[in-house]
């Protein structure tokens, strides 16, 4: 399975990056899955920017049916305790 | 004020040109398109923003940047939050020192202070939470950071340093120090020009460890008022 990993920094990255930085902004629905994992306009949000993730990858050539877990890892005493935040599915 | 008004503007038009161009490698749909400002209308405003944005640099005007500060400000509404996090919030706040500074001149040395307090404490605040963090202080938290970092990962400088926590150590001891010394330069004038060489090149390495583009150009944008103040108090 390959690692997808946000898109190369190239030096035109230092003044605009717009894919890396919707990385940011797909932060805000996450933390409001954390506190409601039952926010569908945050489920819809992190559904739809995980899709659009995978069909703009570099790396990912195939198509169809996908699966996909966004976890909350929390590190207590060197420790990592995962906690599933959100599992979803859909087609390339 | 004139250098930070040209700056803000600079870094506003490529947060808008990152906007317009987002929306066009969308391909699936928006995202975020079930929220009430969405798909033409947002590319509008976008657009509105680059433009003024780009006008902004050759000419300066109180109406363009109310209307720069509320395209910025409605960006935020749009995502549920900053679509950047801290570089966001300077940008709001150094576009309110402008328009501050233009709609009233008698007030524009305190717009000025205000950008430069805004920055002092924002670096403060930031060194004394690293300095009050355990994993801060033993530097694991910068190696976490780098290891999830969202930047091209990864790369040899990135391995490198996680292969030797020492060093990571020291340079989490170094961004928490200067972080919390840089109100210093407040006090001491002659200092600042350290201070904010060392912030350029902080906001270089944000940028090159973890993508972080956009704060470089907002913070680039507060620092001229650094100038400005100590050039007023000599």
């Amino acid at each position: 399975m390959p690692v997808l990993t946000p898109p190369r920094l190239r030096w035109h990255s230092l003044f605009i990056n717009p894919e890396g930085n919707l990385y940011h902004a797909s932060c805000n629905a996450l933390e409001q899955l954390i506190f409601d994992p039952n926010d569908p306009e945050a489920r819809q949000i992190i559904h739809r920017t995980v899709r659009h993730f995978l069909l703009t990858h570099r790396r990912l050539e195939a198509r169809g049916a996908y699966q996909f877990k966004i976890s909350l890892v929390q590190l207590h005493d060197d420790k990592a305790v995962e906690e599933d935040v959100l599992t979803g599915e859909g087609d390339l | 004020m004139n250098w930070v008004e040209t700056l803000i503007a600079w870094a506003v038009s490529l947060q808008a040109l990152e906007q317009i161009l987002l929306q066009r490698r969308l391909h699936d749909g928006d995202p975020w398109q079930t929220t009430w400002m969405s798909g033409p209308l947002f590319s509008a405003t976008q657009w509105l923003r680059f433009f003024v944005a780009i006008a902004c640099l050759v000419y300066s005007w109180l109406p363009a940047f109310l209307i720069l500060f509320l395209t910025t400000y409605l960006v935020s509404v749009r995502y549920r939050g900053t679509f950047n996090g801290g570089s966001d919030t300077v940008t709001l706040h150094v576009l309110g020192a402008v328009i501050v500074a233009q709609a009233f001149p008698q007030f524009k040395s305190e717009a000025q202070f205000y950008i430069v307090l805004f920055v002092a404490l924002s670096y403060f605040v930031a060194g004394l939470a690293k300095l009050l963090t355990p994993v801060w202080r033993d530097g694991s938290a910068l190696t976490q950071f780098l290891l999830f970092s969202n930047a091209a990962f990864p790369n040899r400088f990135t391995e490198s340093v996680r292969r030797n926590p020492n060093r990571v150590r020291k340079w989490a001891w170094f961004v928490t120090l200067w972080e919390c010394l840089f109100p210093i330069g407040l006090l001491l004038p002659s200092t600042m020009g350290v201070f904010l060489s060392v912030g350029v090149l902080f906001h270089l390495l944000n940028f090159y460890f973890f993508g972080l583009n956009r704060f470089f150009w907002a913070w680039l944008a507060a620092y001229p008022a650094f100038f400005g103040m100590i050039s007023q108090r000599f």
